[in-house]
């Protein structure tokens, strides 16, 4: 069997590093014997660990903003109860035509 | 507020009857809720984006957003999970805006180092952790966003592709595309 070079194992020692999975038995070997590989991923897996603690601080939100939210809020009420408008308009004006359509076809029959 | 809560106070409520009576309308509830998530939203902005004045815009949009959006909410996921993904949809949105109106000077957060116990360690892990944050200053928007949210949240490939509007695997490739480039930063500062 040709042995697997470096090159070609990388990208999934990489993976397998960063996301604690384990390797496929060819490519575990390869890892098992090769040095450079070995140090990648531990290099992978200390940045991943890094990144998990990387913004340990919250940030303070400015002040005002539950106002500005709550204000935004009353205009998309105020918004939504317009579109409430239309379509209700819109659909007693549909049942007032039907009606009348009906009320000719009865007409014409009789 | 509506009779069904006059009698508790907003705070004392759990989140689950929070949200279900902003849901039926109580703005009350709705302002509990926004003061008891506008940091962590504000924070994942901040942290997405690099830029507080931004964060703060985005964090208001994406309170609105959930606002409006309340009667879609099933609470399959926790609350704040679903405001999260509103928040990165949000932080999206206005990052596109202001590359179209051409607002190219995204300033960099500076952040201070927090303390490390551990004298050994300070060294090694101050030096790391100050040359990972400048690497991920320096990522796309887009790599930074995927390396945040599952490195830094934790969130599963199947939320970060939601969340992004992309598929799974193509979240999986920008991820690793990602930490290819944050790891080239890396050395090349060594």
């Amino acid at each position: 069997m040709t042995p697997i070079g470096c090159a070609a194992v990388r990208p999934a020692v990489r993976w397998a590093a960063a996301e604690g999975l384990d390797l496929p038995g060819p490519v575990e070997t390869h890892v098992g014997q090769c040095v450079r590989c070995q140090a990648e991923a531990a290099r992978v897996r200390r940045t991943v660990r890094q990144a998990a603690d990387l913004y340990p601080e919250a940030e303070t939100p400015p002040a005002g903003l539950e106002g500005a939210v709550m204000a935004g809020t009353l205009e998309a009420q105020g918004s939504q109860g317009g579109w409430i408008k239309t379509a209700t308009l819109l659909a007693a004006v549909a049942a007032f035509g039907v009606v009348l359509v009906l009320r000719r076809a009865r007409v014409s029959s009789s | 507020m509506s009779n069904r809560h006059s009698a508790q106070r907003v705070e004392d409520l759990d989140e689950r009857e929070l949200v279900a009576a902003a849901r039926d309308g109580e703005r009350q509830a709705f302002a509990e809720l926004v003061r008891r998530h506008q940091q962590d939203v504000y924070t994942l902005a901040v942290r997405l984006l690099g830029n507080r004045e931004l964060a703060a815009d985005v964090t208001q949009d994406a309170l609105i957003r959930a606002w409006r959006g309340l009667g879609s909410f099933r609470g399959e996921a926790a609350f704040s999970t679903w405001l999260y993904r509103i928040t990165v949809n949000a932080a999206w949105s206005a990052r596109r805006r202001a590359r179209r109106h051409h607002a190219a000077d995204i300033e960099q957060v500076e952040h201070e180092l927090p303390a490390v116990d551990h004298v050994e360690e300070a060294g090694e892990s101050l030096g790391l952790r100050q040359a990972l944050r400048e690497a991920m200053g320096e990522l796309s928007p887009g790599a930074r966003t995927v390396v945040i949210l599952k490195d830094v949240y934790g969130w599963n490939h199947a939320e970060i592709a939601e969340s992004l509007g992309i598929s799974v695997t193509a979240a999986k490739v920008r991820l690793h595309r990602a930490r290819v480039t944050l790891q080239r930063l890396l050395e090349d500062a060594r």
